[in-house]
C-alpha cells in the first residue's frame, strides 16, 4: 500500500485531540460546561466503545444481489430433488430438481454443492443460516429491508448505524464504504444515513454498472496540481483557518473543517493506494480470481479492496455482485454468478484467516431473499422469489464455524427450524459488534429509532 | 469528603458528562426500557397495593410515579438508582432479608433480572407525580402539552436598566431577551461591525453575498445614518425576488420537495417544478401564512374568480402529491395517506401524528382514532402523481395521471382521447386504401393534437364519494377496527365552528382548522422556524416536534408574543422577519466574551449572535456569484422536465441532470435515489422526510469539493482572469479577491501572507496559476462558509 508522502508533516491534529481528551479531567474540575464544549471538538467519527466487549470490530458484507437459491448452494434437499418435475404445492407449478452434485465438506461435514467448490473448502469457517426469512418478495423492498431494516420508510443503513455506534480509528478514510452499489432497488438509500448525521453515510465507490477498476470517488484528484503544490496551498489555507478559529474559539465546526481538509488530503493519498492492487503479489491476485477477462475479476478486485479497506480501519464494507435472479436459465445464471463470486469470496475468508483478521472481522454473505423450490417453466430451469425461507452465511467475527443452523421444510418452501428473520440477523450482527441492538438508538421526529425497529432477537445458538 | 475524594468525584462527574455527550442519544432509551419491561411488572404485580388507585395503600409505598419509588415507603428507599445492594425493592422481589413481595408468589427469574438491570442502569423512567409536573397546564389531562395551551397575551417586560443608546424605541424582542440577560447578569455584545452585519443580512434574507458596489453604497449610507442604512437595506432585501429563492428553499425542506418519487421505483416527477415555483412566488408575494396553509392543503377547493389565481392554488396542492411513495411492495393507498398526514401535521402543527398509525401515540395525546379521522379526509382525496411504474405514454394518459390546470380539463381530455382514436384509425386506413387522402387527414389530426399544450401539475382533487375510514388495528390494512368520523385532532381544542359535512372530503375544513387564528400550534411552530433561520436556533429547539418529546421553549413569553404579532400582522412572514432582523439581539456581534461564555457557553440567552454555517444553496450560489457566473434568471421548467416521463436506472437520458447549471441552487434537480454530489456532500436533508433543520457536517468529501471540484476550479480560474484584467498589482488583486469572496478588506498580515503565498508559488509555476490557487483558498476557507 502506498504510504502518505512527506508533504504531510502538518501539525498532528489527532495528537492534539488526544491531549485534549486526556486533559479533560483537569478542565472539568475547573468548569464542566467548558469541558462540554471541548468535547464537542471531537469528531463524531472518533472511535467509541460499544455496550459490551465485542467479538467483531468490522463487517464485510458480500451482497449476492437478486436472491441466490438455497437449494443450489447450502441446503441439500434430497426429498425435493427426488420429486423433480412433480406437481408443486400450486398445481400450476412443478418442483425443480437437482442441478449440482452435493458433498459434505471439511471436518464439520457441512453440505455445500459443487456450485461453490471454493467456498466449500472454507466450510469449517462458515456459519450457514438456513432458516432465514424476510417480509417482501420484491427486489427493492427486500433489498431496502436487508440494508436498513425497513422498506416502508427511509431509515439509516446498517453500515451507518455501525459507524454511528463505533466511529472509526482511521482518520484518513471514510468509515463505511459501499463498493459498486446498485443504482436502482433503493439506490443510495441502501448505504444512506437517513436521519442520522450525514457524516455516517456510506461512501460509494463506483456503481453496479461500472467495474470497480474504473470507479472513482468524486473529486479525489486534481489534474492541475501536483501533491506538493496542493500541500502548499492547503498549508496556506490552514494558516488562514486557524486564524479564523482563534477569533471564534467556541465554534467547534471550524476545527472540524480544518480536520476535514487534513482527512481529505490524506484520503487523496491513501485511497488511490488502496484501490490500486499493483502492490499485491501475483499469487494473491490469482487466489482472488483477479485477471483480465476472468469472470471473477471484478468481484475479486472488490473483495481484495474490501480487505485492504478493513485493514486500514474501515468499519463496514459492502461489495456487490449482480444478479442472482434466475426465473429462467437457472443453471447457466447461477453458474455464472458462482464463477464470478465463489473464488473471490473463498479467497477473502482464507486471506483474512491467514492474516489473523477473521477472528474479529465478520463476513456476511447473502441476497435479499432466496428462491422457490418450484417453477412455472416447462423446462424446469428456473426458480422464483422466495422470502419465506432462504440461506445466508456468516464467517469469523465470533460465530461458530462449520455449522448449519436452521432449515427449510423438506421441499425448501419455508424456514421451519432455526428461523432467523432479517431483524434477528441485524440484532445478531450488532450483538457481535458489542451492541445491545435495543440500545443503539437515535432520536428523530420525537422518538428513538433503531436498526431493528421494535423487533429482533439475537440468535444465541450461533455465537462462538 | 477529603480533597482526593473531591477531585475524584469531580473527575467522575466530568467523565459522566463526557459519556453522556458522546452517547447522549443512545442513553435516551432507558425510559423505553422502563415502559417495555418495568412498568408492566409494576402494573400487574404491585399496583394493587402500591399505587394512587390502590384500594388501600400498603406500607406507604407508591410505585406509580418516579417520586414514589425513589422516595420509598415505611421501610426506606425502595430504589436507589445504580445501587442494587441498597434497593429494598430488589431484595423484596428476591425474597431476601425477610422481605417478600409480591406476598403471594415470587416473580419469575427473568422478571427479577429485568428489575435488577433497570436499577443497575440508573432506574430511569417513570411518571412524575401529578403535582410535580413542571409546566402546569389548565387541562386535567396528565399528558396535555404546553404547546396546546392557548397562545397567551403577554406584554414585553419593562426593563430595569436602559438597554440601548439609540433614541429609537426598544424593539419588543429586546425587551424579552434583555430582561433575561439582565436577570442573569449576562453582559451582551455590541452591534456587529457594518460589514459583518451587511453580509449577515444578505445571506439570511436572500442567500447571496453583497456585491462590491453594494458594499460601497451600504458603507457610505451607514456613515450618514446607520439606522436608516440598516432599515433601507432590510426593505431592499425583503423586496427583492432573491428573497423567495432563499426562503422558499426553507419551506421546500419542510415540504420534502423532490423531482422524483424515490424508493424502489424512482419515477420522475417532470411537473413538480410548478409547486417549487409556487412556493418561491408565495414567499415573494408574502402570501399570508394562513392562506399559504389553505392553498397547500385545499387549494383545489378555493373558489377564485381569476383563472391564474385558481390555477396557482391548484398547483399549491402539489404539497400533498410530491411525497415519496412505495409504488410497489408497500401498501400504496395507506402509505400515501400516511405521508400526507405526516407532512401536514409535522409541517404545520409540529406534531408527529403519523406515530398513531398503529397504536395510540406513546407520548402525545393523539389516539389511533385521531389518526384515522384525518386519514379519512385524505382517503377521500385523489392524488395525482403521475402513472407510477406504468408511465403514461399518450397525451390522454398523461392528462389523466397528472392534473391539467385548465378549468375545462374534462372536455379537453375527451377531445384528446377522441383525437388519439381518430389518429389511430387514420393510421390503420393509411395502410389500406386511399393513402393520399387519409395521409392528409392524419396530418391534420396530428397537428391538432400537437397544438394542445396542456399545463400538467401534481395536485389533488376530492373523491366524488367521500367516506370515513376504519381504524386499522396495528396499522394492518386488512385488520379493520371501528369506523371513525372524519375530523381533527381531539386534543387540540379551541373555539371554532368547523364541521365536516358528509358530502365533502373535509380537506378544506382541516386546512381552515389548522389555519385558524386560535389554533395554538400552527403559528407558534411557524414563528419558531423563522426565528431559527435567523437566530441560528429555535426558541423551541426541536423545531419539528412540539410534542411531549420535544423541548420546552427557552423564552415562552417571547414565543407567544411573536406568535401574536404574527397573527395580528396579517400572518405576514416578511413583517415578522423584518421585526426580528431589526432587533439588537439579531444585530449583535457573534464574537466571544470570556465572562459571558463562562455563564452561558451555549448562548442560550442570546448574549451574542450565533454564527451560522451556510447551507449548500447560498454557499454554492455565492461561489458562482464571486465571478458573476451565477444566472439569476429562473429556468423555464426543471432539468427533470427536460427529460420528461421516465424512471431512474431504466434507460432514460440523464444528461440534463449532469449538465453545467448556473441558475440558483434552489432550481437544481432533486432525484431522491441519486442526489447530486453537491446535495449529498453538503447535507441536503433526505428529501423523502420532512426536516426543517439542516445537519451541519464537516466531512472530507466537502473538503475534496473545495480542493478539486470542477465548479470550484472553474470559478477560481475565472476569478483570476477577472482580477488580472482589472488590476495591475498583486496587492490590488488580493484586495479585490477579499472583497468579492469574504466581503471585507484583507488585514495587513493577510496581505503579507497572501503575497508570500503567491510569489512563493510563482517561482515554480505560472503567476495565473498562483493567483487562481489563492482565490480557491479563499473560497475553501472556513470563513467563507460561515455567516458571522
Amino acid at each position: 500500500m502506498s504510504k502518505p508522502t512527506q508533504n504531510m508533516n502538518w501539525t498532528n491534529r489527532r495528537a492534539w485531540l488526544k491531549n485534549a481528551t486526556c486533559g479533560l479531567g483537569m478542565i472539568a474540575l475547573a468548569d464542566i460546561a467548558k469541558a462540554n464544549s471541548v468535547n464537542k471538538n471531537l469528531s463524531p467519527l472518533s472511535p467509541k466503545a460499544p455496550h459490551h466487549q465485542p467479538k467483531a470490530k468490522r463487517v464485510i458484507f458480500l451482497h449476492m444481489r437478486g436472491g441466490p437459491s438455497h437449494m443450489e448452494t447450502f441446503e441439500y434437499k434430497p426429498e425435493l430433488f427426488a420429486r423433480a418435475g412433480k406437481q408443486a404445492r400450486n398445481k400450476n407449478r412443478k418442483l425443480v430438481g437437482n442441478n449440482w452434485e452435493w458433498r459434505q465438506r471439511g471436518n464439520s461435514g457441512l453440505w455445500v454443492s459443487d456450485l461453490l467448490p471454493n467456498l466449500a473448502k472454507q466450510a469449517d469457517d462458515l456459519c450457514v443460516l438456513s432458516g432465514m426469512h424476510t417480509d417482501s418478495g420484491n427486489h427493492t423492498p427486500a433489498m431496502l429491508q436487508l440494508h436498513t431494516g425497513s422498506f416502508q420508510f427511509t431509515r439509516p443503513s446498517m453500515g451507518s448505524w455501525i459507524l454511528y455506534g463505533l466511529g472509526t480509528p482511521n482518520n484518513d478514510l471514510p468509515g463505511f464504504v459501499s463498493l459498486c452499489p446498485p443504482i436502482i432497488n433503493g439506490g443510495a438509500k441502501n448505504y444512506g444515513s437517513a436521519f442520522l448525521p450525514a457524516v455516517y453515510q456510506g461512501t460509494a465507490i463506483g456503481d453496479i454498472k461500472t467495474p470497480i477498476a474504473k470507479s472513482k470517488i468524486p473529486n479525489l484528484s486534481n489534474k492541475f496540481l501536483n501533491r506538493n503544490e496542493q500541500s502548499k496551498q492547503l498549508k496556506f489555507l490552514e494558516s488562514f483557518n486557524q486564524h479564523f478559529q482563534q477569533s471564534h474559539p467556541t465554534e467547534s465546526n471550524i476545527e472540524a473543517i480544518i480536520e476535514s481538509y487534513q482527512r481529505a488530503f490524506n484520503m487523496q493519498g491513501f485511497m488511490p493506494g488502496i484501490m490500486n492492487l499493483n502492490s499485491e503479489s501475483k499469487s494473491t491476485l490469482a487466489s482472488y480470481g483477479i485477471g483480465n477477462g476472468k469472470p471473477s475479476d471484478n468481484f475479486g478486485r472488490q473483495c481484495l479492496i474490501a480487505r485492504r479497506l478493513i485493514e486500514a480501519g474501515v468499519r463496514h464494507v459492502e461489495v456487490c455482485d449482480e444478479f442472482w435472479d434466475q426465473h429462467g436459465n437457472l443453471k447457466k445464471g447461477h453458474g455464472d454468478r458462482a464463477a464470478a463470486t465463489d473464488q473471490p469470496a473463498a479467497a477473502l475468508i482464507a486471506d483474512l484467516k491467514q492474516r489473523g483478521l477473521l477472528d474479529d472481522t465478520l463476513v456476511v454473505w447473502g441476497g435479499e431473499f432466496g428462491r422457490t423450490p418450484d417453477t412455472q417453466k416447462a423446462n424446469l430451469d428456473g426458480r422464483d422469489h422466495n422470502p419465506k425461507g432462504y440461506t445466508m452465511f456468516l464467517a469469523g467475527g465470533g460465530v461458530k464455524g462449520g455449522l448449519q443452523y436452521g432449515a427449510t421444510d423438506p421441499l425448501g418452501y419455508e424456514a421451519v427450524e432455526g428461523r432467523v428473520h432479517l431483524h434477528d440477523l441485524h440484532a445478531t450482527i450488532l450483538h457481535l459488534l458489542g451492541f445491545n441492538h435495543e440500545k443503539l438508538t437515535f432520536r428523530y421526529a420525537g422518538r428513538d429509532f433503531r436498526l431493528t425497529d421494535v423487533k429482533g432477537n439475537v440468535v444465541q445458538s450461533i455465537l462462538a | 469528603m477529603n480533597n482526593m475524594q473531591k477531585v475524584l468525584s469531580g473527575l467522575y462527574t466530568a467523565l459522566a458528562v463526557l459519556l453522556l455527550c458522546n452517547w447522549g442519544s443512545m442513553t435516551g432509551v432507558a425510559d423505553e426500557f422502563f415502559e417495555k419491561n418495568i412498568r408492566p411488572i409494576f402494573v400487574e404485580h404491585c399496583y394493587e397495593c402500591h399505587s394512587g388507585n390502590a384500594k388501600k395503600l400498603k406500607g406507604n409505598l407508591l410505585l406509580d410515579s418516579r417520586e414514589g419509588f425513589l422516595k420509598g415507603g415505611e421501610s426506606g428507599h425502595a430504589i436507589i438508582p445504580g445501587q442494587i445492594d441498597r434497593s429494598l425493592l430488589l431484595k423484596a422481589v428476591n425474597y431476601q432479608d425477610g422481605l417478600e413481595m409480591p406476598p403471594d408468589y415470587k416473580l419469575d427469574e427473568d422478571t427479577i433480572l429485568n428489575i435488577r438491570k433497570w436499577i443497575q442502569d440508573g432506574a430511569k423512567g417513570g411518571d412524575p407525580q401529578k403535582n410535580e409536573v413542571k409546566n402546569p397546564v389548565p387541562s386535567e389531562h396528565q399528558k396535555e402539552l404546553w404547546a396546546l395551551s392557548p397562545v397567551s397575551k403577554v406584554n414585553p417586560p419593562k426593563l430595569s436598566q436602559k438597554v440601548s443608546n439609540s433614541a429609537a424605541p426598544l424593539n419588543p424582542i429586546d425587551a424579552f431577551i434583555n430582561d433575561k440577560l439582565q436577570k442573569r447578569n449576562l453582559a451582551y455584545n455590541k452591534q456587529a461591525e457594518p460589514l459583518i452585519l451587511l453580509r449577515r443580512l444578505h445571506f439570511d434574507l436572500i442567500g447571496l453575498p453583497p456585491s462590491p458596489l453594494e458594499i460601497k453604497e451600504f458603507i457610505s449610507s451607514w456613515q450618514e445614518d446607520k439606522n436608516e442604512a440598516i432599515q433601507s437595506l432590510i426593505s431592499k432585501l425583503l423586496g427583492s425576488n432573491d428573497f423567495g429563492e432563499r426562503w422558499g428553499r426553507h419551506w421546500l425542506d419542510v415540504s420534502r420537495y423532490a423531482d422524483s418519487n424515490g424508493k424502489s421505483r424512482d419515477v420522475l416527477f417532470p411537473h413538480a417544478w410548478r409547486y417549487r415555483n409556487w412556493v418561491i412566488d408565495a414567499m415573494n408575494k408574502d402570501l399570508p401564512f394562513n392562506e399559504f396553509i389553505v392553498h397547500q392543503i385545499a387549494g383545489d377547493l378555493i373558489h377564485l374568480e381569476n383563472q391564474q389565481e385558481s390555477e396557482d392554488a391548484l398547483v399549491a396542492t402539489g404539497f400533498l402529491a410530491i411525497g415519496s411513495k412505495p409504488l410497489v411492495g408497500g401498501n400504496l393507498q395507506l402509505d400515501l395517506i400516511d405521508d400526507q398526514i405526516d407532512v401536514v401535521t409535522r409541517g404545520f402543527l409540529g406534531l408527529t401524528v403519523s406515530c398513531a398509525r398503529c397504536h395510540d401515540h406513546k407520548f402525545d395525546p393523539i389516539s389511533i382514532e385521531d389518526y384515522y379521522a384525518i386519514a379519512g379526509i385524505f382517503g377521500s382525496t385523489k392524488t395525482f402523481y403521475g402513472g407510477g411504474p406504468n408511465r403514461p405514454k399518450t397525451l390522454s394518459q398523461k392528462a389523466r395521471q397528472w392534473l391539467p390546470l385548465e378549468s375545462n380539463r374534462n372536455e379537453i381530455i375527451k377531445r384528446i382521447t377522441k383525437l388519439e382514436k381518430d389518429i389511430a384509425s387514420a393510421k390503420k386506413k393509411n395502410k389500406k386504401k386511399q393513402p393520399e387522402e387519409s395521409q392528409k387527414t392524419l396530418k391534420l389530426l396530428e397537428a391538432e393534437l400537437d397544438a394542445i399544450d396542456l399545463q400538467l401539475a401534481m395536485a389533488v382533487q376530492d373523491n366524488p364519494k367521500p367516506s370515513n375510514m376504519n381504524v386499522r388495528i396495528r396499522g394492518e390494512k386488512n385488520k379493520k377496527g371501528p369506523i371513525v368520523k372524519r375530523g381533527f385532532l381531539s386534543s387540540v381544542k379551541f373555539d371554532h365552528n368547523l364541521k365536516i359535512q358528509n358530502d365533502v372530503s373535509g380537506r378544506m375544513e382541516l386546512a381552515q382548522w389548522i389555519a385558524h387564528p386560535q389554533n395554538p400550534l400552527t403559528f407558534r411552530v411557524q414563528v419558531n422556524r423563522i426565528w431559527m433561520h435567523l437566530m441560528g436556533r429555535g426558541l423551541v429547539d426541536t423545531v419539528d416536534n412540539f410534542g411531549a418529546n420535544g423541548s420546552q421553549p427557552s423564552h415562552p413569553e417571547l414565543l407567544d408574543w411573536l406568535t401574536h404579532f404574527f397573527i395580528e400582522n396579517d400572518f405576514s412572514r416578511k413583517r415578522l422577519i423584518n421585526l426580528i432582523v431589526s432587533s439588537e439581539a439579531y444585530q449583535r456581534s457573534s464574537s466571544n466574551s470570556s465572562t459571558s461564555t463562562e455563564i452561558d457557553p451555549e448562548n442560550e440567552f442570546y448574549w451574542r449572535a450565533n454564527m451560522k454555517q451556510m447551507e449548500l444553496e447560498p454557499m454554492r450560489d455565492s461561489i458562482l456569484m464571486t465571478t458573476g457566473l451565477l444566472d439569476k434568471s429562473r429556468p423555464k421548467t426543471s432539468q427533470v422536465a427536460l427529460i420528461g416521463e421516465g424512471e431512474i436506472g431504466r434507460g432514460i437520458n440523464t444528461r440534463p441532470l449532469r449538465e453545467r447549471f448556473y441558475h440558483r441552487a434552489v432550481y437544481l434537480p432533486v432525484i431522491r435515489t441519486s442526489l447530486l454530489n453537491i446535495h449529498k456532500t453538503f447535507d441536503l436533508p433526505d428529501p423523502s422526510n420532512l426536516q426543517s433543520v439542516r445537519n451541519k457536517s464537516n466531512v472530507p468529501s466537502q473538503a475534496l469539493f473545495f480542493m478539486n471540484d470542477p465548479l470550484v476550479l472553474e470559478v477560481s480560474s475565472s476569478l483570476q482572469k477577472i482580477l488580472e484584467t482589472e488590476y495591475s498589482t498583486i496587492e490590488e488583486m488580493i484586495d479585490a479577491a477579499f472583497w468579492r469572496i469574504l466581503n471585507r478588506p484583507p488585514t495587513s498580515s493577510e496581505i503579507h501572507k497572501s503575497m508570500s503565498f503567491i510569489t512563493g508559488f510563482t517561482n515554480s509555476s505560472s503567476k495565473p496559476k498562483a493567483i487562481s490557487l489563492f482565490c480557491q483558498s479563499l473560497l475553501a476557507s472556513a470563513e467563507f462558509r460561515f455567516i458571522r
